[in-house]
């Protein structure tokens, strides 16, 4: 049914802040940073940062890994499965399960690098063989699909399946997928959202040496607090600072959430993806631009009637600067007074994760009335923003706006409101 | 009868791979498809394993020869005097 309204019945992350989104939110707007040093797991002789947001506890080979998919030691699927569970469960859906057709329920989990640290786990076993074998789940646990995989081989469903690879933007392309699913009538509920891990030396190193993450910087502040090495919008920023994690956000038809008894948390009011068509790696500030008009107009809201813009901000100097012109040019006079804040300062950056992640809050927000803080900020005149710094804020939220965008020129951008049954 | 310490060895790396409980018997006469309930990937797991764990080269064309636990560790072990010799 083309109008029907599109509605958030699950919200789940699981990030270096926590474990589930409970855990995570809490500590968020507290103003506390998930991120540390961990040169245990990132060691110095190899890679060029071991300030990193790693998730602590789950995953494979820890005592909460989950049995069902112990062969897989690829780390994306194992989060990205966790939070499809927890998402499923608070959405109630086993309850249901009767009524719910398995193949009206789509699967579109993501993830922009897939199992990069089982390739490079399995390629140093390989190393040292006597014959040319790998091991037999290293391809399966490789492929990027395989989050979604085993989201619908766990859960049992049938619908269709999609994994967006769209870099840093993977997290909102799938949510925005989705939506188009249940929109064009192919599914009833879609399990969405973007999963990742993706720790070897040659990706921690091959973005530092492109200079999009930060690496050692003797005299740095983050040298005795590494909490404070991802200052998104700051005057200091010096590039992102890299994390693993997922975010899954369970979409229903309206229709369904009413005749299966599902409670809305929020509504998906828009949503836009385009090109930048510009370069391997740049923002183009004019697709940037268009990219949030085109979602505010989706939505069919005006840009004042967004209430707060949750950023991509990165950390770095490029990105924090085009969005910032990104945001002026979309809501002009408005902007001064639009709250503005990106949670990557405490949660790091999930890469194709982050914008699930950021939508998993951003829901979150809706439903406390609260906005998250941009920690570690130190004012950069040129950003002149009100940048929610380092407490969050109790603001009447009825609809708010996430962006991200990826490497690639692919860009996203997510209108969620306040659900009223109205 | 196998070497007790090798068969001990190559269970336990059959059931660290097919996770399989400790109650779960094996024997040498225990078949690795039928009895255990490895699947065709976790076959090529524990094969893979052994190779690493033991040194041995696991000869493509002796894999369908491989069908009990006892096979698997008498392979090893003729494989390890071979290459001694």
């Amino acid at each position: 049914m083309a109008s029907d309204r599109i509605v958030v019945v699950g919200h789940a992350a699981v990030t270096c802040l926590g474990t589930d989104l409970d855990r995570t939110w809490q500590r968020l707007v507290a103003g506390e940073s998930g991120l540390a040093r961990h040169p245990e797991r990132l060691d110095p002789g190899q890679y060029l940062q071991d300030i990193a947001g790693l998730v602590e506890g789950v995953g494979p080979g820890t005592d909460r890994e989950d049995p069902t998919i112990a062969r897989l030691g690829s780390r994306f699927v194992h989060f990205g499965l966790l939070a499809a569970r927890q998402a499923w469960a608070e959405a109630g859906l086993d309850r249901v399960r009767d009524e719910l057709p398995s193949d009206r329920v789509a699967v579109v989990v993501g993830s922009g690098l897939g199992g990069m640290d089982l390739y490079h786990a399995e390629s140093r076993r390989a190393a040292g063989r006597k014959t040319l074998a790998t091991g037999p789940y290293l391809v399966p646990g490789l492929i990027a699909n395989q989050a979604a995989g085993q989201v619908a081989q766990q859960l049992g469903l049938h619908g269709p399946s999609l994994s967006p690879a769209n870099a840093c933007a993977t997290g909102g392309h799938a949510i925005a997928h989705a939506a188009l699913l249940l929109r064009a009538g192919e599914a009833d509920l879609a399990v969405c959202g973007a999963s990742e891990s993706a720790f070897t030396p040659e990706i921690v190193n091959g973005f530092v040496t492109m200079k999009a993450l930060m690496g050692r910087k003797p005299g740095d502040r983050a040298e005795t607090d590494p909490g404070q090495a991802s200052r998104p919008f700051s005057a200091d920023r010096a590039g992102f600072l890299m994390a693993e994690g997922a975010g899954i956000l369970i979409l229903a038809t309206e229709t369904a959430a009413r005749r299966l008894g599902l409670r809305p948390i929020a509504g998906l009011l828009g949503w836009a993806t385009n090109s930048d068509g510009f370069h391997v790696a740049q923002p183009n500030p004019d697709r940037v631009r268009r990219c949030l008009e085109l979602a505010i107009a989706h939505a069919g809201l005006h840009p004042e009637q967004i209430d707060y813009y949750n950023a991509h901000g990165t950390s770095t100097t490029v990105n924090d600067r085009v969005e910032t012109e990104a945001v002026k040019a979309v809501f002009g006079e408005k902007a001064k007074d639009l709250p503005v804040s990106s949670i990557k300062g405490a949660v790091g950056h999930a890469l194709g994760a982050a914008p699930a992640i950021e939508a998993a809050v951003c829901v979150r927000a809706l439903r406390e009335q609260v906005i998250p803080p941009t920690i570690n900020h130190r004012p950069d005149p040129a950003l002149d923003l009100d940048f929610v710094p380092g407490q969050a804020r109790s603001a009447r939220l009825d609809r708010v706006l996430s962006a991200s965008f990826g490497f690639g020129g692919t860009n996203n951008a997510l209108v969620f409101g306040r659900w009223t049954d109205a | 009868m196998p070497d007790p310490q090798l068969f001990d060895a190559v269970c336990g790396l059959i059931r660290s791979v097919v996770k399989l409980d400790a109650e779960v018997p094996m024997t040498p006469d225990s078949t690795l498809v039928d009895d255990l309930g490895v699947d065709s990937l976790d076959l090529v797991s524990v094969f893979l394993e052994v190779q690493d764990a033991f040194g041995v080269v696991i000869d493509e064309e002796d894999l369908t020869g491989i069908v009990s636990v006892g096979d698997l560790v008498a392979y090893v072990a003729e494989r390890r005097a071979s290459q001694a010799a």
